[in-house]
C-alpha cells in the first residue's frame, strides 16, 4: 500500500502522455497528485490523521 | 443510460449499514450508552423518518445533489462545497477499506500483510464499477436478502441467552441521545441517494419504501443491541475490539452447528464491498457533475490508487481507527449528511417564494 504512489505515477504518466485518452484531465491529475503526495508523505514521515486529531484535541 | 430502481437504491443502502452497526453499534454505543443503549435505535429511527421527508421533497424537485447546491448556494458554492464532500468521500472510503483490511488481517488471517486484502478488495470494486453502479445494484439484490436470513437467525440463536438484567435501568437520556447520533451517522447514508437521482426509477416511492427501511433497519439495531448487551453485559462490551463477532463466536448448537462467526465475516465483507463502491460511486458521479465531464469510469483507477495511499494513514491501530472515527467521521457524517440537506432545502424554499415575490410585483407593476 505504501508503494502505490509508484504505480499511481507510472499510471498517470501513461494514461496522460503516452495514451492520451483522458478526457477529466483536472480530475484525473487531481486524484493522481493526492495519491503521489499522499503516498509519499506517508513513506517519508509515517503521518497518520490520527497524530492531527490527536493534536487537535490537546 | 442503464437505471436502478429506488428499491434496488434503498436496499444498498441498508446492506450498508450492516457494517458500521456490527463494528460501531456494539463498541462505543453501549460503551457510551451503558445499559440503556438499545433505546437509541428508536430515537433515531424518529428522527430518521422526519429526516425521510426532507429528502423526500428534495428528490421530487428531480435535481440531482450538485444542482440542489448550485440552485441554492451559487456556482462558487456550490464548487466549493462539493470540493469538501469529495475530499471527504475519498477519506471515507479510504477508512471503510482500511476497517475491511483490519478486520480481516485480525480475525481470519492474522498472519498475512494487509496491504494484500486492500489490493484484492480495490481490484475487484474498479472491475464491478466499471460496469456501473447499476450492476452493484443488482448484485446486492442477492447479497442483502442473505445479510438478513443471517443476521436475523444469529440473533434469534443469541436471544435465548440474553439475561433481562443486564438492560435495565434505562436512565440516561443524555447517552442514549448520544447513542442515537451514533445511529443517525450511520443511516445517513441514505442521503448519498440524492447523488444518483438522475439512475433512478420510481423517485415518487422514495418515502414509503425509507421509511419502511427504517422502521425494519431500527427494530433490528434494537434486537442487535439488545442481544449483544443482554449477553455479555454493557461493561465487558467496552473492552472488545469486535464485541458483536465475540458473542456470535460463542453460538453453538451441540458439535453440529460450530464457528458460526466465519459467516459473520463474509457478511461484513459483502457490506463493506457494497459501501465502498456505494460511496466511491457517488464521489466520483459529484466529480464528474464538478468538472462537467460527465464519464468517469476513467478515474476509477486513480481514484482507488489513491485510496491504497491513504489507508495506512488512516491509523496504526485499531484504537487509532476507531478514534478517528468517533472524532472526526461521525460528527462530519452527521453535519454533511443530515445538516447539509435540510440546509440546502430551506434555503432552496427561501429563494423559490423570493422569486414567486418579484414575480409577483412584476406583473403587478
Amino acid at each position: 500500500m505504501k508503494y502505490a504512489f509508484l504505480f499511481l505515477i507510472a499510471y498517470g504518466i501513461i494514461e496522460l502522455f503516452v495514451l492520451k485518452r483522458v478526457q477529466n484531465k483536472i480530475a484525473f491529475c487531481f486524484l493522481c497528485v493526492s495519491g503521489i503526495l499522499a503516498g509519499a508523505a506517508n513513506l517519508l514521515f509515517e503521518f497518520s490523521f490520527f497524530d492531527l486529531i490527536k493534536g487537535v484535541l490537546q | 443510460m442503464r437505471k436502478m430502481s429506488m428499491r434496488q437504491t434503498l436496499m444498498m443502502v441498508v446492506s450498508i449499514i450492516f457494517s458500521p452497526t456490527v463494528r460501531l453499534f456494539s463498541a462505543f454505543v453501549s460503551g457510551r450508552g451503558d445499559q440503556g443503549a438499545w433505546v437509541a435505535p428508536i430515537v433515531a429511527g424518529c428522527g430518521m423518518i422526519l429526516f425521510v421527508l426532507v429528502l423526500d421533497r428534495l428528490i421530487r424537485d428531480n435535481r440531482n445533489f450538485y444542482q440542489h447546491l448550485e440552485y441554492s448556494f451559487g456556482i462558487f458554492g456550490a464548487k466549493a462545497l462539493a470540493w469538501i464532500y469529495i475530499l471527504w468521500g475519498i477519506l471515507l472510503s479510504s477508512v471503510q477499506i482500511r476497517y475491511y483490511a483490519q478486520r480481516v488481517a485480525s480475525t481470519i488471517y492474522t498472519e498475512i500483510d494487509m496491504g494484500v486484502f486492500v489490493f484484492i478488495f480495490l481490484a475487484i470494486c474498479v472491475y464491478v464499477l466499471n460496469s456501473g453502479i447499476v450492476t452493484v445494484a443488482r448484485m446486492n439484490e442477492l447479497f442483502l436478502p442473505v445479510i438478513l436470513i443471517v443476521t436475523v437467525a444469529l440473533l434469534g440463536l443469541l436471544s435465548a441467552k440474553i439475561d433481562l438484567r443486564a438492560l435495565f435501568p434505562v436512565n440516561n437520556p443524555l447517552s442514549i441521545a448520544h447513542v442515537a447520533l451514533f445511529n443517525l451517522a450511520s443511516m445517513g447514508y441514505v442521503t448519498f441517494t440524492l447523488f444518483f437521482v438522475d439512475e433512478i426509477e420510481q423517485k415518487e416511492k422514495f418515502k414509503k419504501y425509507a421509511v419502511w427501511g427504517t422502521i425494519g433497519v431500527s427494530l433490528c439495531l434494537v434486537w442487535l443491541l439488545l442481544a449483544v448487551i443482554g449477553t455479555i453485559g454493557p461493561t465487558v462490551i467496552e473492552k472488545l475490539p469486535y464485541p458483536f463477532f465475540a458473542v456470535v463466536k460463542q453460538i453453538s448448537i451441540g458439535e453440529f452447528l460450530q464457528h458460526i462467526e466465519a459467516f459473520v465475516i463474509t457478511l461484513w465483507i459483502v457490506s463493506d464491498f457494497v459501501m465502498t463502491c456505494f460511496i466511491s460511486s457517488a464521489i466520483l458521479k459529484l466529480m464528474g457533475l464538478v468538472t462537467k465531464k460527465g464519464n468517469t469510469r476513467e478515474l476509477l483507477i486513480p481514484y482507488f490508487a489513491l485510496c491504497a495511499c491513504l489507508v495506512p494513514m488512516m491509523g496504526r491501530t485499531n484504537f487509532e481507527l476507531e478514534t478517528l472515527s468517533e472524532k472526526v467521521f461521525i460528527p462530519l457524517n452527521l453535519i454533511l449528511l443530515f445538516a447539509m440537506p435540510i440546509v440546502i432545502l430551506l434555503v432552496g424554499r427561501i429563494k423559490n417564494k423570493i422569486k414567486k415575490h418579484c414575480a409577483g410585483e412584476r406583473k403587478m407593476i
